[in-house]
């Protein structure tokens, strides 16, 4: 009797404990499939160009929607982030055309390159969401740098075509020397490194300056993220 | 009544939270290499981007190897490789594939690198997007003497130009024996 009495009661937490797991799964996949729902827009051909992508492929190019109230990494209590640096050093040319030279200033585009746009790879954990994106740089150049984060997904275990968003962009503002900018991050800011990468485009240039680069009036130093594990 | 004494089976919340701690905790991990983390393995290869931006090499008689460094989690982590897989776009009549190589050396002397290849992925046909994959079981407990890489070859004879492209390769494994977070903690017990 006392037996039986124990495993009705056991049976009975079991269930509740599965109602309980239930129903944080639901409310897991609900704001999943609610934050996912309509945070991307198509990239238009022009934002495309901009960013070095060929509007050609399109259906496959999206821009991400950050909504602009988001907390940024200073408003964040200390604790609840990481940072991730990343040096401009490490930048490649999306072509052999980019002719990229840097001092301990920073890193820049030669004037003379027919190629502007410049990479970086991002290695993140899994599963981490990213807060926040600050760019440090110098410009005393008339034209403008832009670095943009953009995520690559491909189908999983299959073959199929590469879907790139970019999640967000910032533009250096002024041509008072030495700059530090920071954007929030808040949509679409979980890293998936099973089924996507993510890598850092910089422009070095204004669009609609031509195909040129500004030279070493505009360089890039420093690319930091903050994150929660 | 002693909270601590009680049958974990009566505990739902317990049990909850369990089961999201089991969840969460999977050891399985993954990193993956854009196209955009490739360098050429010479210095004057002319290369370029495709249309989907994936990495493409330019001029037939140019250099179609291209490299990049795996950042596998550093020691103590102990893992175990499961599997390489490689997506890119194919219209080409020759393939591109992904080699996953380790260079080790003597830990503390000057040594010559000893390169192992581990596996290879690649493209088949000429039918567009591709993806490959091997299965692997590969122990990996050596990072403090050994550098892992993944070589991409864009043709076999010579570079084979925007017809043959790599988007990127993935490298899935499993965290055998995770970082240890307190080094003064393992020090006290274990030394």
């Amino acid at each position: 009797m006392k037996k039986h009495f124990l495993l009705t009661r056991l049976s009975k937490h079991a269930n509740f404990s599965l109602l309980l797991m239930a129903m944080a799964l639901g409310t897991y996949s609900s704001c999943v499939s609610a934050e996912k729902a309509p945070l991307r827009v198509p990239l238009t051909p022009t934002e495309a160009l901009n960013l070095g992508l060929d509007p050609g492929h399109d259906g496959m190019l999206f821009r991400v929607i950050q909504n602009s109230d988001g907390p940024i990494s200073s408003s964040i209590s200390k604790g609840q982030t990481l940072n991730y640096s990343v040096s401009a050093k490490e930048q490649r040319g999306v072509n052999s055309e980019v002719f990229l030279q840097d001092t301990a200033d920073g890193r820049w585009c030669a004037v003379g390159s027919t190629g502007f746009f410049a990479d970086i790879a991002l290695n993140l954990p899994s599963a981490s969401a990213l807060t926040s994106m600050r760019i440090w740089g110098f410009d005393v150049s008339s034209s403008d740098l832009t670095v943009s984060l953009i995520e690559r997904c491909t189908p999983n275990n299959q073959a199929g075509g590469v879907i790139t968003s970019v999640i967000v962009g910032l533009t250096s503002a002024g041509n008072a020397g030495n700059f530090s900018q920071i954007i929030p991050i808040v949509a679409n800011n979980t890293i998936d490194n099973d089924a996507c990468t993510y890598t850092l485009r910089t422009r070095f240039s204004t669009p609609g300056d031509g195909f040129v680069c500004a030279g070493t009036s505009l360089r890039l130093q420093k690319i930091r993220f903050s994150y929660a594990p | 009544m002693n909270f601590a004494s009680k049958p974990i089976a009566k505990r739902p919340l317990a049990l909850l939270l369990l089961s999201i701690f089991a969840v969460n905790h999977a050891l399985a991990d993954q990193l993956s290499i854009d196209s955009r983390d490739f360098i050429p393995f010479f210095g004057d290869q002319i290369y370029g981007e495709s249309g989907a931006g994936n990495l493409v090499c330019v001029g037939g008689n140019g250099g179609k190897l291209f490299i990049a460094q795996v950042p596998l989690p550093p020691t103590p982590a102990q893992l175990d490789i499961r599997q390489l897989a490689i997506w890119g776009g194919d219209v080409s009549s020759t393939d591109a594939s992904a080699q996953l190589e380790r260079f080790c050396q003597n830990e503390f002397a000057p040594s010559t690198p000893i390169r192992t290849i581990i596996s290879n992925v690649s493209s088949s046909g000429s039918g567009g997007n591709y993806f490959d994959a091997a299965a692997l079981s590969f122990r990996v407990n050596d990072q403090q003497t050994c550098v892992y890489m993944v070589v991409v070859q864009l043709g076999l004879d010579g570079c084979s130009d925007s017809t043959l492209s790599v988007a990127r390769v993935r490298v899935r494994y499993d965290v055998v024996q995770p970082p240890v977070a307190d080094p003064i903690f393992k020090n006290g017990f274990e030394n």
